[in-house]
């Protein structure tokens, strides 16, 4: 009952402040990924980041954050827990999904990186 | 877009949704597909087509001459404008209406049932006939309503579909449809019909997620292809009286011309039940959406069946109450309102036997996914897994024991263990 194994090459976490890739059921077959944000992250502080990298913001719940890219894809992110379901566009074809969503992921873990090296936000701490 | 908001609102205290004053539900594709596959299955694909067509063009013609009314569209353009936004509103795709008052052509780009079909079945099955019947029903509407043609006055046709590997969907739509004069089952009759509200076990946390799903919903809209995603599920915003309408006349159909085959069919439009449980239930259940507004789904029965209940509520099935449950043997469900028994009564009369298939077997999947689906596990919700539930290891009996379509004040449905 739980979820298959992920990719064929052993998941890596794209920063310290995120988990590995894993699928996350969906509607459809590898349209919905999920990862883990490091608790160390403001929420604040990486949707500014995101905005700034063209993600515009769905949804602005009290609990929750759902943005979009131009290129089609969601982040949908849980605040208290840090969990992020990354959602691929239905138009991918479906032997492209794994891919898109590892290059999303590398892309969020690049944005994370950037927030906590030497010219980090002000507002992302580490632990 | 925020006109087609305002177009929505709700029944009061039924939990039922009207765009305009035509009923609207929210399902996923794989609801609409196994929806449709019966019709098609029980009808042929031919006919079904032509069904699903008519149903289409009636439900939506009833929508759009409502719509074309609220927004003081005047010219054709206009109006033609106004239906393609609606559509994808619906989440049903991109549809260009090129269509004059002769007839003429439209054209589909990631139409949510083809789309949808290659989607879940293409790697497999080659499909050999269109799928898109509602967007034909749909085109033909919107071009009488264009341009003041009396209803039915229009056929529409599907020449090119995505689902059969075309390269995407096409329509014709010609003169000589031999007209409509069939009343639509709108607010009016719905509210006709509905009884009084009741409450059950659960309500206050049923009604506070059934208030934060409703306050959600508001914010989701389409995207740049007329899709609608919600949830992490795409959905579509979908008239009722098209299931009703399609659902019936098959099942008439086949009472009239093929008896024996009747509790076959019957059982299929009551599967499709457990179809949109497990998959849109579930997997909202599951989504990052549900875990901030409601929080994680621990997996206690009562946990899992008020939960569904409010999901019920809030993709506008009706006014669900939890009238009694025994975790591990009994549901009760109760409903004054839910989007099939207003639509029976009010084409086709009072019925012998009760009519809330979808309302029965939904009840039977709460009872399926409460006690069957670890849900901190977080399992994938595929179809492997739904045939392990639902074809092979299915431990509930479901009856509806009082039916508002048969006359009762109320439509009951009982969910017990198998023996």
């Amino acid at each position: 009952m739980t979820s298959p194994p992920i990719l064929s090459e052993p998941p890596r976490a794209a920063s310290s402040s995120l988990s590995a890739l894993e699928r996350d059921s969906g509607c459809c077959r590898d349209l919905n990924w999920r990862c883990q944000l490091g608790p160390e992250i403001r929420p604040e502080a990486l949707e500014r980041r995101l905005v700034a990298a063209g993600y515009d913001s769905r949804c602005r719940h009290p609990a929750l954050r759902v943005l979009r890219h131009p290129s089609g894809h969601e982040l949908a992110w849980v605040l208290a827990s840090g969990r992020v379901q990354i959602r691929i566009p239905l138009g991918v074809d479906v032997d492209h999904r794994p891919a898109a969503a590892r290059r999303i992921h590398a892309a969020l873990g690049e944005l994370l990186s950037q927030a906590s090296g030497p010219d980090q936000d002000p507002e992302v701490t580490t632990r | 877009m925020s006109d087609l908001k305002n177009l929505s609102r709700a029944v009061p205290g039924h939990d039922l949704k009207l765009l305009g004053s035509a009923p609207y539900v929210y399902h996923c594709h794989h609801f609409n597909l196994f929806h449709d596959q019966t019709v098609e299955d029980a009808l042929g694909p031919e006919e079904a087509f032509e069904v699903r067509c008519r149903a289409a063009r009636r439900a939506s013609r009833h929508l759009l001459a409502d719509a074309v009314r609220m927004a003081g569209a005047a010219t054709p353009i206009e109006r033609l404008q106004l239906a393609a936004s609606i559509f994808r509103w619906m989440g049903q795709g991109d549809l260009e209406l090129l269509a004059g008052a002769d007839g003429g052509a439209a054209r589909g780009n990631h139409l949510h049932y083809g789309f949808a079909w290659r989607e879940k079945y293409g790697a497999k099955v080659r499909r050999k006939v269109p799928i898109d019947a509602f967007a034909a029903g749909y085109a033909s509407a919107a071009t009488e309503v264009a341009f003041d043609l009396e209803p039915g006055s229009l056929c529409g046709r599907e020449t090119s579909c995505f689902a059969c590997r075309e390269p995407g969907c096409e329509f014709s739509i010609t003169t000589g449809g031999e007209g409509d004069t069939t009343a639509p089952v709108d607010a009016a009759g719905v509210e006709r019909r509905v009884g009084t509200p009741g409450a059950g076990i659960g309500e206050e946390r049923i009604a506070a997620i059934t208030q934060g799903l409703n306050d959600f919903l508001l914010g989701v809209g389409p995207d740049e292809r007329g899709l609608v995603q919600g949830f992490g599920i795409y959905v579509t915003r979908h008239l009722s009286g098209y299931y009703d309408q399609t659902a019936y006349d098959t099942i008439h159909f086949i009472e009239q011309h093929a008896p024996q085959a009747t509790a076959a069919v019957e059982g299929l439009f009551g599967e499709s039940g457990h179809v949109c449980v497990f998959y849109t239930f579930g997997n909202l259940l599951l989504s990052p959406e549900w875990e901030g507004l409601v929080g994680p789904v621990r997996g206690e029965v009562e946990e899992v069946v008020t939960s569904c209940t409010a999901i019920a509520r809030a993709l506008g099935f009706g006014h669900w109450t939890i009238s009694e449950l025994v975790p591990g043997e009994r549901l009760v469900l109760r409903t004054a309102s839910n989007y099939e028994f207003p639509f029976y009564l009010e084409r086709y009369g009072r019925s012998a036997k009760p009519r809330c298939y979808f309302f029965a077997n939904a009840a039977r999947a709460f009872m399926q996914l409460a006690h069957r689906v670890d849900w901190p596990a977080k399992p994938a919700l595929t179809e492997d897994l739904y045939q392990n539930l639902f074809k092979q290891g299915l431990s509930w009996h479901t009856e509806e024991t009082c039916c508002c379509a048969r006359g009762d004040d109320h439509c009951e449905v009982v969910v017990t263990r198998r023996s």
